[in-house]
């Protein structure tokens, strides 16, 4: 679940002293959702990177839906379960992705149906670091990745393969 | 012949040569036990599971249609069950399927994708037909009534149960097994192609599936 593009690293590493100053400890990425047919539900992923100290995602809004609220997907054998998490904890500059087959945001009651293309604001809620907002993009139905048509499959960048867990390194 | 003429002195080759074969004949005795052993001990499990999977179904496409397992005859049928107001797995997995048929070519128009939800009182046939078409216009979407749905699901060895989410009555999730089964024309399962995977990987499984029921083609 945790990755940290190289690049990312030499960057947080080479501003380590001034971080603090610089840029908010929390930083979204690559907030991406996909077409919806209805108003009741959406999904929202995104990569959530913290460059300061141990934090937990406690919630969530959007101008775009009632509610925006987080959910773990888990398969237990093969049946896909979805649940409310209360929170999401995540440790002291680990890179946490929030995708379709684990933990995400599932919008409800939208103001309407998720068009592919547009864009909507989200704002997450951190216990320490306070209200972090990003822009999502609104991929195809079948979207697999931010920026994805169904059948391109996700960007390396961001896929399960080339994955780092540097949560420990930092 | 010469050993018996000759007794070799001790610690010479003719004692190293015995114990040698001490060890090497079970060793060798050991993986032929296994090449013949391994084989049956993972074969005996799908009969089992071919027993298990399909069945008839009496369903309704989205133009209102009644259909059976029979409606698409001479197709296999590549059968999901979710239900649209699954946000993360199922519109993931749609998107592997027919990216998979995408990928099968000619093949492909053997091949008649099938979403059946799990969830009738909210996916209506024609909300079905709309939100797969969202995904390929050959992917076809079945619905039915409750009991329709559960007799189609029990063929199929699929679970499913609404999950509570709140007080409202569109307040719930939808608890399913997440499988995609590949079934011959003629009606037995095929394959099992793993739900979790690529339209790459599913495309070489429906492949290998099809290659083993038509060895001639």
């Amino acid at each position: 679940m945790t990755l940290l593009r190289p690049a990312l690293l030499l960057t947080a590493l080479a501003w380590l002293p001034l971080a603090a100053a610089a840029s908010p400890p929390v930083q979204l990425r690559d907030a991406w959702s996909r077409a919806t047919m209805s108003t009741e539900t959406g999904g929202v992923y995104l990569t959530i990177v913290n460059q300061g100290a141990a934090d937990a995602l406690v919630g969530a809004d959007t101008p775009a839906a009632a509610h925006a609220r987080l959910h773990r997907m888990s398969m237990e054998g093969n049946v896909m379960t979805m649940r409310p998490l209360a929170d999401l904890p995540i440790a002291a500059g680990e890179t946490v992705r929030l995708d379709p087959a684990g933990d995400h945001i599932m919008l409800e009651d939208m103001k309407q149906p998720l068009g592919r293309g547009q864009t909507f604001p989200i704002t997450l809620h951190f216990r320490h670091a306070g209200a972090v907002s990003t822009t999502v993009r609104v991929g195809s139905a079948g979207a697999q990745g931010p920026g994805q048509g169904p059948g391109q499959g996700p960007a390396p960048a961001h896929g399960a393969a080339p994955a780092m867990d540097m949560s420990h390194g930092l | 012949m010469q050993h018996t003429q000759r007794p070799a002195a001790p610690g010479t080759q003719s004692q190293g040569v015995p114990s040698l074969l001490f060890l090497i004949v079970p060793l060798l005795l050991m993986v032929m036990g296994l090449c013949v052993v391994v084989p049956y001990l993972q074969t005996p499990v799908r009969p089992i599971l071919m027993t298990v999977v399909g069945g008839p179904f009496q369903l309704e496409d989205g133009a209102g249609r009644k259909v059976t397992e029979r409606s698409w005859p001479g197709k296999y049928l590549l059968i999901y069950f979710g239900y649209t107001h699954c946000p993360a797995v199922c519109p993931t997995t749609l998107a592997n399927m027919t990216d998979a048929l995408d990928r099968l070519g000619r093949n492909a128009g053997l091949v008649q994708p099938l979403f059946i939800t799990v969830d009738p009182a909210r996916d209506t046939p024609s909300v079905m037909a709309r939100y797969t078409a969202m995904f390929s216009p050959s992917l076809t979407g079945l619905s039915g009534t409750a009991a329709q749905i559960a007799e189609a699901a029990a063929g199929y060895g699929i679970y499913y149960a609404p999950h509570r989410t709140g007080p409202g009555p569109n307040d719930y999730s939808m608890d399913h097994s997440s499988v995609v089964y590949l079934m011959a024309p003629d009606g037995h399962k095929a394959a099992t192609i793993d739900a979790a995977g690529t339209g790459e990987t599913m495309a070489a499984s429906i492949e290998t599936a099809m290659r083993k029921e038509q060895p001639a083609s």
